[in-house]
């Protein structure tokens, strides 16, 4: 329907005219929910220094590195925590 | 030169004691590569004591950790940033200032920009060891690697969760009873609106095409929920463009309070008001076009509406003689000419209570409820 309307009145309006009846026919879609996700933008969230440090870590304690182990048991009482 | 990367200290102090001692010995330069792949902390170096307060790792550290510790917390401090200039390659820094400059970028809204500062660390600095968690978060790519990191996403991304869960609130609501989808909508509509508005429109005419046509649902809920959160203006035109290829007759009533709530906010150009009179003849025709005749109940409705549009036009368009030859030219006048034909017909419909004659396909009780 939206593209009729467009056929028959574009020929008859300016292109300011035109510009206006596009805009006045513009809908919102929302294909699902990723769609709507993305168009709500999420913003995200600041979680400070010790989250992202314990992803660092946490490879060492992985490999078993005693030493890395006793270092971030330091850092966990530090400055961070 | 006091390390270098084939050596691979074990730890990180004893590496850093060993630089110590054997810097204050006047050794010159320091190689801090290998202390660069093994910092994973920038504030380490403030908790151990047998580093001099005037070593100049001592203030590398503060600046780097003042960065990484503004970016992480939010907190907008351009001058730690700039700060962060001062450490070059040669830092054992350096990791950490990539790492902290891709996560600003990421705060920004700048993917691949935070993507870029990955290429230039050092595959084997602790740093590099989030880059998995960045690919998740960017590129939607790949899995966590264990549960530190499944947990750091999770929670970075805890709002997008929530919004997924507002989404599948509606979902499971339009199975539902048409009320429960009414108080639904309303409730995730507030929670919207301060976040983003233009998502909240997305979701209320996607849920509006699903129930438009249905019968039972209470139309005037949604369409008062809509005014409240979009404005009247919006509103109406959305509801037009709904109805546009559901309900012609509906549509037009629409385009018309749309343009009467436009001139009301003293927003609506001579521009606008001629592509909706070209919009509303346009679609009266095509109600003409059908193979029903629209009822006089409609058509009484629809007179009253273009009578009440173009007087509200007509302080708009005064003196615009360009404007009026435009409407005169308009076969809307016409419709208004039908308004006195139909408004006799609309008596004599009162009179003919109970019969069929002039009765549309269409059920006008809904229209006529939202008005």
């Amino acid at each position: 329907m939206k593209e009729r309307f467009l056929e028959r009145l574009v020929p008859l309006l300016t292109e300011q005219e035109r510009e206006i009846l596009k805009d006045l026919l513009s809908v919102p879609i929302l294909s699902d929910k990723e769609d709507f996700v993305n168009q709500a933008n999420p913003s995200p969230q600041y979680l400070g220094p010790g989250k992202w440090l314990r992803v660092i870590w946490i490879q060492d304690q992985e490999k078993n590195s005693k030493s890395s182990i006793r270092l971030h048991q330091e850092c966990q009482e530090g400055i961070f925590e | 030169m006091i390390t270098n990367t084939q050596e691979k200290p074990s730890h990180c102090k004893d590496l850093l004691k060993r630089i110590i001692t054997e810097s204050s010995l006047g050794v010159n330069p320091v190689d801090y590569s290998a202390l660069a792949l093994l910092m994973e902390d920038p504030y380490m170096l403030q908790r151990l004591p047998f580093i001099p307060p005037e070593h100049p790792l001592l203030a590398e550290s503060q600046i780097a950790g003042d960065a990484f510790e503004a970016v992480t917390n939010g907190m907008h401090n351009p001058g730690v940033l700039e700060n962060l200039k001062s450490l070059g390659k040669d830092s054992p820094f350096y990791p950490f200032k990539l790492l902290t400059l891709a996560i600003h970028s990421f705060y920004q809204g700048e993917g691949e920009k935070a993507l870029h500062f990955f290429e230039e660390m050092p595959r084997e600095s602790p740093p590099y060891r989030l880059f998995r968690v960045f690919k998740i978060l960017i590129l939607k790519d790949g899995t966590p690697g264990n549960r530190e990191e499944e947990q750091l996403v999770k929670e970075i991304q805890k709002e997008k969760a929530f919004l997924e869960d507002l989404w599948d609130q509606v979902a499971e609501a339009e199975e539902s009873e048409p009320e429960l989808l009414f108080n639904t909508l309303a409730l995730v509509m507030d929670c919207l609106k301060n976040r983003s508005l233009p998502a909240a429109f997305g979701l209320y005419v996607h849920c509006l095409e699903r129930i438009i046509c249905k019968e039972d649902y209470p139309l005037s809920d949604f369409l008062n929920l809509g005014k409240t959160l979009f404005g009247h203006s919006q509103t109406y035109r959305i509801w037009a463009l709904l109805f546009l290829e559901r309900e012609i007759e509906t549509s037009i009533l629409f385009w018309l309070f749309y343009g009467q709530s436009r001139i009301k906010d003293k927003t609506l150009s001579l521009e606008e008001a001629k592509v909706i009179l070209f919009l509303c003849n346009d679609l009266y025709e095509s109600l003409l076009r059908l193979e029903t005749e629209p009822s006089d109940e409609y058509l009484a409705s629809l007179g009253e509406r273009i009578s009440e549009f173009l007087s509200c036009l007509s302080p708009l368009i005064n003196g615009n003689r360009r404007f009026q030859d435009l409407i005169s030219s308009l076969s809307i006048i016409s419709m208004e000419r039908t308004f006195p034909r139909n408004q006799e017909r609309y008596k004599e419909s009162e009179i003919l209570v109970g019969t069929n004659r002039f009765e549309s396909k269409r059920s006008t009780t809904i229209q006529l409820e939202l008005f």
